[in-house]
């Protein structure tokens, strides 16, 4: 903004006196925004290493915690506390004006909480270590309503771990779901961001759905295609992930079908849609060995290809440098890892070099016309470079 | 929808869950049978509950004929029967007993033996009361007092699902 102050001042837009009140005006707010930032910062880190503690302190399970001789005793004093605490943030938040920031920080602190109380029952009644997922999910069950009732953007990022949590530490997923469970897991998450609900009225909440599942969507895919894990279990068929698969394409197609003004929707259902169908296809086990080789091979290569070319396409159309940037940290991965996959012989290698380099010209002439088409829609404006 | 309507929906939404989660485990201990296992300890550290003893019973080790149809995660009932003060192993089912005390359990995994000669599978079966929390320093105790064997305290419903009390 300075330099742009500066700028003005020189093609003679504004005069000396109105820069300095501009200047000092932006001064302040800059104070008052670090001011700002660090007490949330505070609160933050404060918050969570109480909620830490509390759940470090069940874990202890010591004298002080066996100072309430029964069980009820126990589970009533942390859902008493646990309840405090969301009430005083409500407070904070709602009725006391001035500490608004406090009761954020306390509801988002008595959504720590009440993981330790799920962590104290399943202790009390020894429940197995196998059932964390269950405790997971019952704490991700407490949270959502709060995230998505109060609109909370922090408590829905503790959401999503919770979800990342409790799905990774489902009993026997492996079995069930075998080498296609992150997929599942990735196309679960993008679904639910898609549905027309909460694309609509938590679209603040939606970028971090879609980078995760993007990410595992990715990094898995190239896994597979260094590892051939598709091949190598190709005879195995796994109804589960199957069954997952056909239903979350069926959920795809739907908010495809309630959302089809969305120009940006129809991209990624074609994408999605296609790596449940690739997925599926190699789920049921029914193409010919040979043919499944090649196909799988060709069908990863395009799955990472749609992913880093739909990054950078809906990175520049909404001018998003996150997305871009993302696509570009792929871009990267992915070459490197097609470098010392795809072969041993310097000529293919030079070969798959001249290949690669024009395929990435004519990305940057396409970007580079799609950026013109921006600035011409934008009357010419002066667009920042990426 | 006001904040306080939310408020009141979230506090009574999470006082729902914890009478649920507490009345599904209480309703063994209040009307379970107890019954005493043999049990040797092992001691681990779950990182959101803290340290516990893994208790492995004589009921976790079943042999059974190579040729019958247990599968891994086989839901399995072992009929239990009374020994001195001790609950031992009786028989084997897959399907619910009629009669008897019984206890619900999992095939968590086969070991197969390969001598000609034994005609015979173990199974290694979970009944989810194998771990039983305990203070740091307490469940180091545990270990050391259980490491020649000891005995377990359960309750155990009609329906064959137990919950550990205590270790002797």
């Amino acid at each position: 903004m300075k330099k742009h102050i500066k700028k003005w001042l020189e093609k003679g837009y504004i005069d000396e006196k109105q820069a300095g009140i501009i200047l000092e005006d932006i001064g302040e707010e800059e104070k008052r925004n670090a001011r700002l930032a660090m007490n949330i910062t505070l609160y933050t880190i404060g918050a969570i290493l109480i909620g830490i503690g509390a759940i470090s302190f069940i874990a202890a399970n010591d004298w002080l915690l066996r100072l309430f001789a029964s069980r009820f005793a126990k589970i009533f004093a942390s859902l008493f506390v646990t309840f405090g605490c969301f009430g005083l943030g409500y407070w904070f938040s709602y009725i006391k004006t001035g500490f608004k920031r406090l009761g954020s920080v306390l509801i988002f602190l008595s959504t720590l909480l009440i993981g330790g109380v799920w962590a104290l029952i399943g202790q009390i009644y020894n429940l197995p270590t196998e059932s964390n997922c269950g405790i997971f999910f019952l704490w991700l069950l407490s949270v959502l309503p709060v995230a998505f009732l109060f609109n909370k953007k922090d408590i829905n990022n503790l959401s999503i771990v919770l979800f990342i949590v409790t799905y990774f530490s489902i009993p026997n997923t492996y079995d069930t779901l075998a080498h296609l469970s992150p997929i599942v897991f990735a196309l679960i998450l993008y679904n639910f961001a898609n549905i027309p609900l909460i694309k609509n009225n938590f679209a603040h909440f939606t970028p971090a759905y879609k980078a995760i599942s993007t990410v595992v969507l990715f990094f898995t895919t190239l896994v597979m295609f260094c590892s051939g894990a598709l091949i190598d279990n190709y005879e195995t068929i796994s109804t589960p992930a199957i069954a997952t698969l056909s239903v979350l394409l069926i959920f795809t197609l739907i908010n495809f079908t309630l959302n089809k003004k969305d120009d940006a929707l129809k991209a990624e259902t074609v994408i999605l849609s296609g790596i449940s169908i690739f997925y599926t296809i190699f789920g049921i086990n029914i193409i010919n060995f040979e043919i499944a080789a090649v196909v799988n091979t060709i069908g990863l290569n395009i799955i990472l290809a749609a992913i880093i070319l739909a990054l950078y396409h809906f990175g520049y159309k909404a001018q998003d440098s996150r997305l871009v940037t993302r696509a570009n940290f792929f871009t990267l991965v992915y070459i490197s890892v097609l470098y010392f996959k795809i072969s041993y012989h310097f000529l293919d290698k030079a070969l798959f070099f001249f290949l690669g380099g024009v395929i990435l010209l004519s990305l940057g002439i396409y970007l580079e016309k799609q950026k013109k088409g921006l600035k011409k829609h934008a009357g010419g404006g002066n667009t920042d470079e990426q | 929808m006001s904040n306080k309507t939310k408020t009141l929906i979230i506090l009574g939404f999470w006082l729902v869950l914890a009478l649920f989660f507490v009345a599904v485990n209480e309703k063994i201990f209040m009307t379970g049978d107890e019954i005493r296992l043999k049990v040797r300890p092992v001691d681990p550290r779950d990182l959101l509950r803290g340290q516990y003893v893994v208790l492995n019973y004589d009921i976790s080790n079943v042999d059974v004929k190579k040729d019958t149809d247990f599968k891994r995660n086989d839901k399995v009932y072992v009929i239990l029967q009374k020994e001195r003060e001790i609950h031992v192993f009786k028989e084997i089912s897959a399907h619910i007993p009629t009669n008897g005390q019984y206890i619900k359990g999992q095939v968590d995994y086969i070991r197969w033996n390969y001598d000609k000669d034994k005609n015979f599978k173990t199974l290694n079966i979970k009944y989810g009361i194998e771990n039983l929390f305990a203070k740091e320093k307490e469940a180091k105790e545990i270990e050391k007092r259980l490491t020649k064997g000891g005995v377990a305290v359960i309750k155990l419903d009609k329906q064959g699902r137990a919950k550990v009390l205590r270790v002797e």
